[in-house]
Formats: C-alpha cells, sequence, structure tokens
C-alpha cells in the first residue's frame, strides 16, 4: 500500500516537472531571443527549479536519482539538443539536496535562495564547457551582464508561482 | 511478508539499473559527443510538433488578433502606399516578362537547362528554438516529405539566415549563420563594382557580432557596404547563387602568410525569426 502511495507521488512528480518544461518551452518561444549576444538573453527554468523542490520530498534515495536521471535527459533530447551535461546537473541537485541542503520544509525566502543558486550553478557550469569545448567565445563579464543575471532575476520572480505549486504538491518527508 | 520485501527489493534494483544506465548513456554521448539518434530526434520532432499545435500556435493567433487590430489604425495610410506602387507593378511586371523570355531564349541558344540563380521557395515559419542559447538553432515544420534536404539554404525577408543540418519525417533542423562554430563554410561571392570576389563564410565572431569571411580571390580593393552573396559553388542541393548575406564592414588583407579576411554586417536580425523560407535549387529536384 505504501508502496503503491509512493509510486503515484513519484508519477505526479514526473508530471508536474513536465508541465514545467513545457511552460518554459512556451516562454521561451515568447520571450525575445538574441542569437547574436547583442542583448538580454533570458531563459525561462520553471522545469529546473520545481525539480529542485520536489527531488527532497521523494523518500527513497534510488528513486531520487531515477527522477534526476529521467527528467534530465527529457530534458537534454527535446530541449537542449542532446546536450548530455544536464544528467550530471540533475544527479549533482539531487545529491545537495539528499545529503548537503536537505531541509524538509522551506520557506519562500530559502526556496527562492535555493532557486536561484540552482539556476547559477547550472548556467555557469554550461558556460564553462562551452568555453573549454570553444564552442564559444563569448565574455564572461557579457555573460554576466547580459544573460545570467537577467536570467536569476526573471526566475527569482517565477519561483514564487514555483513554491506555491510545490507546497500544493509536496507531501512531507517522514 | 517477504515475497513482499523481495519484490520490493527487486523493483529497486530495477530502477538503480535504469538509473545508471541513463547516466552512462549521458556520460558517453558528453564524452564521444555523439549525435542525436533517430530515435531521439524522432521524440524530440514529436513534442516540438505538439507543443507548437496545441499550445505555441493558439496562443500566437490570440495575440496576433491584438496586434491585428493595432495595425488596424495605419491601414489607410499604409493603402495609400500600396496604391501608388502597383502603378508601378504593371510596368515591372511587363518588364519581368520580357527580361524572362530573353534568358529562356538565350539558355536554348547555349543549351542550358538551369541556371544557378534559378529556385523555389517554400514558406514555414519556427515551431522551436534551443533552450539554451548557445547552439543557435531553430526547428521549423517542414521535412522530408515537403523535399527538404540537408545543405538547403534557408531565408527569411531580410537575407540568408542558415542551412538545414537534420532532417526528419515532418521537420527540421536549421543551424543559423549566427553560430560560432559553423559546422561547414558557406560559399559566398562580394560584390564590389563591378568586380566578384570569392569566400568562404567561416563563422560569426561574438565580439565584433559580424561574419568572418575568408577570402579565396586576390583582392586590390572593397568598398565598404558591398554586398555580399552566396555564390551557388557549393553544389546541386546546396544554397543557390545570389541570396543576400550581408555586406562588408571592413577587410583585411594578408601576406603570403595569412589569408586575407573580410568582416561582413548579417543583413538579417536574427531577433526576430518566425516566418522562414527554405529555398530549393530548380536543378536539384
Amino acid at each position: 500500500m505504501r508502496k503503491r502511495v509512493q509510486d503515484s507521488y513519484l508519477m505526479k512528480c514526473f508530471f508536474i516537472v513536465f508541465l514545467c518544461f513545457v511552460a518554459d518551452s512556451t516562454i521561451h518561444y515568447f520571450l525575445p531571443y538574441n542569437f547574436t549576444k547583442t542583448s538580454i538573453t533570458i531563459t525561462s527554468c520553471l522545469g529546473l527549479m520545481m525539480f529542485a523542490l520536489l527531488v527532497r520530498t521523494i523518500v527513497e534515495g534510488a528513486e531520487r536519482y531515477f527522477f534526476a536521471a529521467v527528467c534530465s535527459v527529457y530534458y537534454s533530447i527535446v530541449y537542449a539538443n542532446s546536450l548530455a551535461i544536464y544528467i550530471l546537473i540533475y544527479c549533482l541537485i539531487a545529491f545537495v539536496r539528499s545529503y548537503l541542503f536537505k531541509l524538509d520544509t522551506l520557506n519562500i525566502f530559502e526556496s527562492m535562495i535555493f532557486c536561484v543558486l540552482t539556476i547559477f550553478a547550472q548556467e555557469c557550469i554550461v558556460y564553462w564547457l562551452m568555453w573549454i569545448t570553444n564552442m564559444t567565445r563569448y565574455p564572461m563579464v557579457s555573460f554576466v551582464v547580459m544573460q545570467l543575471i537577467p536570467t536569476l532575476l526573471f526566475n527569482g520572480i517565477l519561483s514564487i508561482g514555483i513554491y506555491w505549486i510545490y507546497n500544493k504538491v509536496k507531501i512531507e518527508v517522514e | 511478508m517477504y515475497r513482499k520485501g523481495n519484490k520490493w527489493t527487486k523493483q529497486k534494483r530495477r530502477i538503480v539499473v535504469v538509473t545508471v544506465v541513463l547516466v552512462l548513456f549521458s556520460v558517453v554521448t558528453l564524452v564521444t559527443s555523439r549525435s542525436a539518434s533517430r530515435i531521439e530526434i524522432i521524440f524530440k520532432d514529436t513534442i516540438a510538433n505538439l507543443e507548437y499545435y496545441m499550445i505555441k500556435a493558439p496562443a500566437q493567433y490570440v495575440t496576433g488578433l491584438f496586434e491585428e487590430y493595432n495595425d488596424l489604425k495605419d491601414v489607410y495610410e499604409e493603402n495609400a502606399k500600396l496604391k501608388e506602387q502597383l502603378d508601378n507593378l504593371a510596368r515591372e511586371s511587363a518588364m519581368n516578362e520580357v527580361l524572362t523570355n530573353e534568358l529562356n531564349d538565350l539558355k536554348e541558344m547555349m543549351e542550358i537547362d538551369y541556371l544557378p540563380t534559378e529556385y523555389q521557395v517554400k514558406y514555414t515559419n519556427v515551431i522551436a528554438r534551443d533552450a539554451q542559447s548557445w547552439n543557435n538553432q531553430v526547428t521549423i515544420n517542414l521535412g522530408k516529405s515537403s523535399g527538404v534536404q540537408e545543405g538547403m539554404a534557408v531565408v527569411n525577408a531580410q537575407g540568408m539566415i542558415g542551412t538545414i543540418t537534420n532532417v526528419s519525417e515532418i521537420s527540421a533542423t536549421v543551424s543559423l549563420l549566427s553560430s560560432e562554430t559553423a559546422k561547414s563554410q558557406l560559399p559566398v561571392m562580394i560584390l564590389s563594382g563591378e568586380d566578384e570576389y570569392y569566400g568562404l563564410l567561416n563563422r560569426y565572431d561574438i565580439n565584433t557580432h559580424k561574419y568572418s569571411i575568408t577570402l579565396l580571390s586576390d583582392v586590390e580593393k572593397i568598398e565598404k557596404n558591398a554586398k555580399v552573396v552566396t555564390s551557388g559553388l557549393g553544389g546541386a542541393g546546396k544554397s543557390p547563387k545570389g541570396i543576400l548575406v550581408g555586406t562588408v564592414e571592413n577587410y583585411t588583407s594578408g601576406d603570403d602568410a595569412t589569408e586575407s579576411v573580410c568582416d561582413v554586417t548579417p543583413s538579417v536580425d536574427f531577433d526576430s525569426l518566425n516566418d522562414v523560407a527554405v529555398v530549393q535549387r530548380v536543378n536539384s529536384q
């Protein structure tokens, strides 16, 4: 009985994160986009934020990493053009939530800070990977001013809505 | 109790195995830089098309209604301008017909079937963009079923935006010319006064926001704002001749050790790419 409840909760988490990815894609489609990096670039990260909050509410450790692996592979294939670094990022977030930042209940400020830090880590890791593989020569200062800070501010505001949905969805970790 | 515990351990084992396989698959992809498999492409295209037709297209239609309402206010002035242009249209159509007939006569005399400048366009729109802004790729909703092939040029009203790099049945991936690491070089031609110079568009420079073109011809001087167009020398099925790429900003002549390089301002505004067209050379059918 307990297992069945956990299975349905895991499926609910997948569904919520999937919906957040779809919302990300839609926001991304309508936001002004900047391929030439001449002005501000904002990336919506609703799915990442929801994943970072929900992963701790999954009781079993193995299921947490399974949740991380499936969400990240889905994101990599559908949205990020098979950029396979995401699975490592998502597993790292699951690890951090399991052993380092393992607060069972978060207030709105803690969740906002955690979400912003998660997005900051992801953006920096991806930029570093793009730089060392010579995919970009985008200067770091421009990256921080034109992409990183606007993305963090935009998603910081959206994290308020994410926190509200998270509170409706989550079960308390025993 | 033992059987329930045993079943639970088996399920947990399965979850661990699947997780390890996914992580290994991802690490292999990262290390070997392998390209997406057919199943991944089909899955990605299915999701992209579903999202576009179920969410993005209806939302775009609704926002379009508001924009059209605002545009209604300018209808009278636009109408007056269009009436003036109509008067010139009849004259230009007649001249166009005369020139087309002369061209056909010359082609017959020279026994040429197709010219490199002849092409057809298929209009489409962008249905998805890369989630992260590093890859400079967009997805369009034309694929193999519409005759799209790899290497075809994609244009908008302002000029060339990129080339097709991946095609599935119902959609295709376009690598934009604004990519810092182009997968292939685009053969171009610089029209400087009465001279024509040939070159290869290598990449987009993120610092100067210009295309970097390596010149293949010996060049004495290139005028500023000289037009850069595709040369049509990429082969059948690639970009035809005469599609605008940009205008020359400056030119650096090289000596024997270094090559001559031209910086070109793109003709296209990459920030607004919604309605585009795939260019198909006539002799590639």
